[in-house]
């Protein structure tokens, strides 16, 4: 197994995808893990727009990607993702 | 003659491969009596059978199933002409309706070809000495990847043969390489593999360098046959083995994988159903199908009588069949077609096979690309290629008939990858994609590489036609993709949705 499934269970970065959608109005939010050029698809929550997605890294190799206008800044949706994984992390700990 | 170490290794090496198909966890999927009886039970399909099948495949274009056997059966075996130009045009239509109008462009590249191996309808196979066999050095890779990326080439299908001089180790130090060089605007941004099948804990290697698809072909799904054509005691022998060497890809996390057949080794209707059942087998066990489909066409090698004589070899009417039946079986996957035919096939190929991938400008000798000029060089080569179009005559001709020549390498590089690209195939809503991506790396093709001949069609006629089509389904999209052509005029590279 990878070290970011590793460290995330699908389910939990699932639950933490259908959180951000939600909670910042997004159209799509999916996870994926850095392999060179590759981001390989983990989970996801919403509808594909067929619009470009943005996407920023998180943690290690983590990346997500998001779909729709954020209500807010850029860096308050990066760090609500950072602080649940961070919290998740803690958890499984 | 294999050498001692050589010899040692593949010892090794197939004991390991024994052991796992002894405990091999999976259940078997091809049944040859079962094929052979569907296949007889079909054998005179009735005129609205066939209409039906169709009908069904048209709406598995959207609905992402795949045709039953007894459905694939009836149209191998049907005769009557005029429905297969209505067989015909639904592989066109299909394909259209998944992927839209366009070609995606790829290139092989013979990284080594040294192996252990003794096929025998295979150029490469160790006893044949008068083919020569090598193994690329690190600066000779980095030669090749110059050439191809000054003919603007972005997508490689890289193979290897089975060898301990091109084990995992290697193949991920060259593929790590190839990401790695850059010369002037010109990169390669999305590598497929098509190498022997390994351990699950290979493939996880192969993974972390972030490969594209993985491809390994069957080469033939008849075990019989199989036996007959690859010797006991060679690594390629053990049937089974190879029949779930991508099921081992998707347990380790690869998980575009890609399937194939040689065809011409034996019957080309039995091989149709054994690639289906592989896609089903896939699909039941990872909810995820195949990525592509390939279908080579056995080629004379040299001193390789076998593919000249084979009693299976497929004709060109028949090509043409298997090559739409396949679009109508697997609406989703991609479907290839190499310069292994001759050009004038491969473009009727486009309209009535729905092949939504190609390659152009190829080189199969290991070292091709950086050695040779659009010739074949028989002794260097695993078979002999046909269409020596370049990628320019290769794109001109596309636009000629109005398709939209792509370098896409998007969908792996935005996360759409797996269980999240699947979908999007399955429901037919890749084409935005692939249209939107197909003409912003068509316009950066134009911009780096094209004759002007090239760049007033491309210009004026494909990326003003499909920039309309974009507008008219989604608007959106077309806005974006207008503000990106605009950037990379000013210079901006690698734009994409």
């Amino acid at each position: 197994m990878s070290p970011v499934m590793a460290a995330f269970p699908k389910s939990f970065l699932q639950e933490l995808a259908h959180k951000a959608c939600e909670r910042y109005s997004l159209k799509r939010v999916y996870f994926a893990e850095v392999l060179g050029k590759r981001r390989h698809f983990l989970t996801g929550a919403g509808q594909e727009s067929f619009l470009p997605s943005k996407s920023a890294a998180l943690k290690g190799n983590l990346v997500v990607f998001w779909q729709g206008e954020l209500p807010c800044a850029e860096e308050e949706f990066l760090n609500f993702l950072k602080e649940e994984i961070n919290r998740g992390l803690c958890r499984e700990r | 003659m294999l050498t001692a170490k050589e010899k040692a290794w593949r010892e090794k090496r197939l004991k390991e491969i024994l052991k796992w198909e002894e405990n091999s966890p999976y259940e078997d999927f091809i049944d040859p009596a079962k094929i052979w009886e569907i296949l007889e039970r079909k054998k005179n399909p009735d005129r609205q059978e066939i209409l039906d099948i169709m009908a069904k495949a048209r709406d598995n274009a959207s609905s992402g199933a795949m045709l039953a056997p007894e459905e694939v059966a009836a149209l191998a075996n049907l005769k009557d002409p005029d429905l297969w130009e209505e067989i015909f045009e639904t592989a066109f239509w299909i394909k259209n309706k998944v992927y839209g109008n366009r070609i995606v462009l790829f290139s092989p590249l013979y990284i080594s070809s040294l192996c252990v191996n003794n096929c025998v309808y295979c150029g490469f196979r160790e006893s044949n000495e008068f083919v020569e066999k090598k193994r690329l050095s690190l600066e000779q890779l980095d030669e090749e990847i110059r050439v191809l990326t000054e003919m603007g080439q972005k997508r490689l299908i890289v193979v290897y043969g089975e060898h301990p001089e091109s084990d995992v180790a290697f193949m991920c130090q060259t593929i790590e390489r190839i990401y790695s060089q850059k010369f002037g605007n010109g990169e390669i941004r999305r590598v497929n593999v098509n190498a022997p099948p390994l351990f699950k804990e290979e493939y996880e290697e192969i993974k972390k360098v972030g490969i594209g698809t993985y491809q390994v072909f069957q080469e033939t799904y008849h075990p019989d046959t199989y036996r007959r054509l690859h010797p006991k005691g060679t690594l390629k022998g053990p049937f089974r083995w190879r029949l779930f060497a991508l099921h081992r890809a998707q347990e380790a996390g690869i998980d575009d994988v890609a399937l194939g057949v040689l065809f011409g080794l034996y019957d080309w209707r039995y091989e149709l159903l054994g690639l289906l059942y592989h896609a089903q087998a896939l699909e039941k066990e990872f909810g995820v199908g195949p990525h592509t489909i390939s279908y080579p066409r056995l080629e004379p090698a040299m001193n390789t009588p076998f593919s000249v004589h084979s009693r299976f070899r497929v004709s060109d009417e028949d090509f043409k069949k298997l090559v739409a039946i396949i679009r109508l079986m697997c609406p989703y996957t991609g479907s290839i077609l190499t310069a292994r035919e001759p050009a004038p096939l491969r473009q009727e190929l486009i309209r009535k096979g729905g092949v939504s991938q190609m390659d152009a400008g190829s080189q199969i000798a290991v070292g091709g690309y950086a050695t040779l000029k659009r010739e074949n060089i028989p002794d260097k080569q695993q078979f002999i290629i046909q269409d020596t179009r370049s990628i320019e005559e290769f794109i001109f001709d596309l636009c000629k008939e109005g398709y939209l020549p792509s370098f896409c390498t998007a969908c792996y590089r935005e996360g759409r990858t797996g269980e999240n690209f699947m979908p999007l195939a399955k429901y037919a809503t890749v084409k935005h994609f692939c249209i939107a991506n197909g003409i912003l790396t068509f316009q950066e093709y134009l911009l780096d590489y094209a004759s002007p001949q090239l760049r007033e069609i491309g210009e004026k006629e494909i990326i003003p036609r499909y920039l309309s089509w974009l507008e008219e389904n989604l608007a959106p999209a077309a806005k974006r993709v207008r503000e990106l052509l605009a950037k990379q005029k000013e210079g901006r590279r690698d734009c994409h949705l």
